[in-house]
């Protein structure tokens, strides 16, 4: 079988993966190379690399592979090669007996890996390889995983060209991850990338499929969630520098163990160190847990020494079973989301909480989380909160925290997301959600975001995992009149500028809304239209009472003018002026004429 | 800020009576405990500290072997006496039957399964370093009490024996709790008035914090919520006779009377009785100096 991949256009260009080998190998061979050593081109095809190779770099070419044609074809053109079993690992050996002592510079793996059917004992080599020489390997591996691929593979197309990131010739498959994965395990390490990007992939077809489109929706929610989720949704060919990474390269490397979630939740408490006492009201909360099946992450956020030393003594006083699951990590840097984002990455539980150090919680806040995620695994789980006003007193020189007014219900008993589009409901230490969302979506808090980290956060993750409510007060989110929180420490405007951010965000892509939330859109849509006609029935209401206002207007102006002389000739031959029937009533305030009394009943009568 | 633990090294006992609590609430709290007795012997504000819990369920909430497994575990706790009571004695005289077992310089009533925070028990034994101190009462979460209490002093009306410290030689001065007249609601009030009277003050520490979610507490079946209603309601009868409120109790009698609640008459009935036969004890407080008697609460309320 040869491995001669056959890179459609880019081929010989700058673009392509053997020309991004070939830098990287100049950025990390190693200078002064001692004379006469080599250059190994495992798997090396019909010796593209020897051709891009030339005499660049002084070294002595040596091509290897399983295919006896390819190597016919690159001894044809002058070069040195062999071909060996590359899946046989006592053939493997026998590379040191090609070498006859030579030290070997640089090796390159261009589209080899991918074909072998033990990706292992081939690492493992190159692993023992390069620790020997010190050498430098660049490897070139095809992404599995470009969103081309998935698209449609989600939609149930599997095709199967000659080239490209599905090569049917391959015999395994790589992600980022899994190819990093297998590195380390072989004692390699990765020390530069230079990887083929390319965001229409060679298996961007048919052209009218609706998922490969950038335009559709369901192709732009598809990249928007993929580009999130990993970074290399349009990488076609991984092309990475790799060298020894230490002693203890294994010909019988471990099976894959995925990242460890034995725990159940992890509670990430960001504390700044200035409430103490809030910490130790929030820990005991923790340490009164009727399930314990938790561990705490508590990010000592930008503390000076004395904050982080009142910090650990508040540690240091909790029970044993507590301070075992405690882990106290330092961060001196970034805004609110930086400590929530170091704690994800710390994070083994299957859930993760945000707790604030001033949050409370009730004794089965741990255990009916635990309880539901039997049956919504996967989904964001939230219990009821409550608000209550809390202030700082002293006694005896101690400061204690106190409530100033009742725990209030006010967050909305059941999660919608369309409602939280409008005002977030869900203070944070009321849900727990999947750490999946962020090792397998990506998903992380927004570190740009100065406030509301938390509800950007929750309308991203809540789209994708929904929320089951459980009906129960849990927790407790105390809200400060009287000192310090970050709903005073940043100004009103920093408030709004970072809501407006976060409405342009989720505004610019497509939303996915879980079942049920059309109705509600149904229904406000409706009453909606209701209120829209009741309120233009009552603008033509309005409209028409002035039109019958402004005519009784007309009409009284108008009797007034008739009645003027009227009231001239009732003034009698003695009185010059015109007199004003207003100003000038009889004794019961009424006008004295029969005339104008007459008229005048006549006006106040009237009614629109 | 230094922390203002008790001058003097004292013992303490931290009682409960056993009522349905868990054996794993009962655990979490003796952990608790337990680390308490740590903190305190290391910052040397204790030299001993005792737990007893009374139990007076139908069958021993912990068997003699989980027990010694607690004993082998929480060996910072100096004593975990385990007592069957004889009978379901109420707060007030399953406490005073506790305290007679003990000798440390301080009990502590305590409900059973609560966890306190390390320094709940130091930081209310720092209150007595002021002598009129003669009860300090904790901070309960996540339910705090709305109970006014002055910012500074601390001093307040009354404190809950939720988990409340006083002196042993102050208990025993005043009697203890008023087991002849109360039975569990209320006895706790009464207590901190007797103390008032007898001219020491009742502190809340709101920095001495413990958790006591009553929302864990079994639920009682009907019949004995129905009975509690009935205690709970003599004993505010009671509570405004032996603090010589004529006007609230004359209130309270007309309100049960006329009341839909079968557990108003029941006790409005049982009041009488007592009375009739000359059960009441002596009133107190003719001054009206101590007690404090408005809408069914016995102190100022932050809030409603």
């Amino acid at each position: 079988m040869t491995s001669d991949y056959r890179e459609p256009a880019a081929e010989a260009s700058g673009d392509s993966a053997h020309a991004h080998a070939l830098e990287l190998l100049a950025e990390h061979r190693a200078a002064g190379r001692v004379e006469g050593a080599v250059h190994l081109d495992l798997s090396c095809g019909r010796g593209q690399v020897a051709d891009l190779l030339g005499d660049r770099f002084d070294v002595t070419y040596v091509g290897v592979d399983t295919d006896a044609a390819s190597v016919a074809a690159v001894r044809g053109r002058g070069h040195e090669a062999h071909q060996l079993d590359l899946d046989d690992p006592a053939e493997l050996e026998r590379i040191d007996q090609i070498l006859d002592g030579r030290s070997v510079a640089s090796v390159t793996l261009v589209h080899g890996l991918e074909q072998r059917t033990d990706v292992p004992h081939t690492l493992a080599y190159l692993g023992r390889l390069l620790a020997r020489e010190r050498g430098v390997a660049v490897i070139v591996v095809p992404n599995v995983t470009h969103v081309d691929v998935a698209a449609k593979a989600i939609f149930g197309r599997w095709d199967d060209p000659d080239a490209g990131p599905s090569d049917r010739r391959r015999s395994s498959f790589h992600s980022a991850a899994s190819l990093e994965r297998a590195l380390r395990r072989c004692a390699l390490a990765k020390i530069a990338e230079r990887n083929v990007v390319r965001a229409h992939s060679d298996q961007h077809f048919p052209s009218g499929h609706v998922a490969l489109s950038d335009r559709s929706t369901v192709g732009t929610w598809l990249r928007g969630v993929r580009d999130q989720a990993e970074p290399h949704a349009t990488t076609t060919e991984f092309v990475w520098a790799v060298t020894a990474a230490g002693p203890g390269v294994s010909d019988e490397p471990r099976a894959d163990v995925d990242d460890q979630d034995d725990v159940f939740l992890s509670i990430i408490m960001r504390t700044q160190g200035r409430r103490i006492q809030e910490l130790r009201e929030a820990m005991l909360s923790l340490a009164s847990q009727t399930v314990t099946d938790f561990e705490v992450l508590v990010v000592a956020h930008r503390t000076t020494a004395a904050e982080q030393g009142a910090v650990e003594e508040v540690i240091d006083d909790q029970p044993a079973f507590l301070r075992d699951r405690i882990r106290l990590l330092p961060l001196g840097r970034g805004e609110r989301s930086a400590p929530l984002n170091l704690g994800l990455e710390h994070a083994r539980g299957r859930y993760v909480s945000v707790f604030d150090d001033d949050d409370l919680v009730f004794a089965d806040w741990v255990a009916r989380f635990a309880e539901a995620e039997r049956e919504h695994a996967g989904r964001i789980l939230r219990v009821w909160t409550v608000l209550q006003d809390v202030t700082v007193t002293e006694v005896n020189g101690l400061a204690g925290v106190t409530a100033t007014g009742p725990a209030k219900s006010c967050y909305s008993p059941h999660f919608s997301l369309f409602e939280h589009v409008t005002a977030n409901q869900s203070p944070p230490i009321g849900f727990v959600f999947p750490r999946s969302l962020h090792t397998d979506l990506g998903l992380s808090f927004d570190e740009s975001m100065t406030t509301m980290e938390d509800y950007d956060f929750l309308l991203r993750a809540a789209q994708l995992a929904g929320v089951t409510t459980i009906e129960q007060t849990l927790a407790v989110y105390h809200w400060w009149s009287d000192r310090p929180s970050s709903r005073t420490v940043h100004p009103a405007s920093e408030w709004d500028a970072n809501l407006q951010a976060l409405f342009g965000r989720i505004d610019a892509r497509p939303m996915l809304m879980p079942a049920g939330e059309t109705w509600m859109m149904r229904d406000a849509r409706v009453r909606l239209t209701e209120a829209e006609e009741l309120s233009q029935r009552q603008q033509a209401r309005i409209h028409h009472l002035e039109e019958m206002l402004a005519n009784a207007e007309a009409e009284a102006a108008h009797l007034r003018l008739q009645l003027r002389p009227e009231q001239q000739r009732d003034a009698g031959p003695d009185d010059d002026s015109p007199r004003d029937e207003q100003s000038d009533p009889g004794a019961d305030g009424a006008p004295r004429d029969g005339t104008l009394r007459r008229v005048a009943r006549r006006v106040s009568r009237w009614r629109p | 800020m230094q922390e203002p633990f008790p001058s003097t090294s004292r013992s303490v006992a931290v009682q409960s009576v056993v009522g349905g609590a868990s054996s794993s609430r009962l655990e979490r709290m003796l952990g608790a405990l337990d680390n308490s007795a740590r903190v305190g012997k290391v910052e040397l504000a204790c030299h001993r500290l005792v737990v007893l819990l009374g139990d007076a369920a139908p069958a021993p909430v912990l068997a003699e072997d989980h027990l010694q497994g607690l004993r082998d575990r929480f060996t910072h706790i100096d004593e975990i006496r385990h007592v069957m009571l004889d009978e379901p004695l109420g707060m007030a005289r399953g406490h005073n039957a506790l305290a007679a077992m003990g000798d440390t310089d301080f009990i502590v009533t305590s409900d059973a399964g609560t966890v306190p925070d390390a320094r709940a028990l130091w930081r209310l034994l720092g209150t007595f370093d002021e002598p009129t101190t003669g009860m300090a009462e904790a901070k309960q979460l996540p339910h705090e009490q709305s109970k006014a209490y002055d910012a500074g002093t601390g001093h307040t009306s009354w404190a809950s024996s939720a988990f409340a410290m006083t002196p042993r030689s102050l208990f025993e001065k005043v009697g203890g709790f008023d087991e002849h007249t109360f039975v569990e609601h209320c006895a706790d009030v009464d207590y901190s008035w007797m103390v008032r009277e007898a001219g020491c003050t009742v502190v809340f520490q709101p920095a001495a914090i413990v958790f006591n979610d009553k929302a864990l507490i079994e639920r009682a079946g009907s019949e004995r919520m129905s009975a509690e209603q009935v205690s709970a309601a003599l004993a505010g009868l009671l509570l405004a006779h032996k603090w010589s409120r004529e006007d609230v109790l004359d209130q309270l009698l007309a309100e049960y009377d006329t009341s839909p609640e079968s557990a108003h008459h029941e006790a409005a009935g049982a009041f009488r009785e007592r009375r009739d036969q000359g059960l009441l004890v002596p009133q107190r407080d003719s001054g009206h100096e101590i007690g404090y008697f408005r809408d069914g609460v016995y102190a100022e309320h932050r809030y409603e």
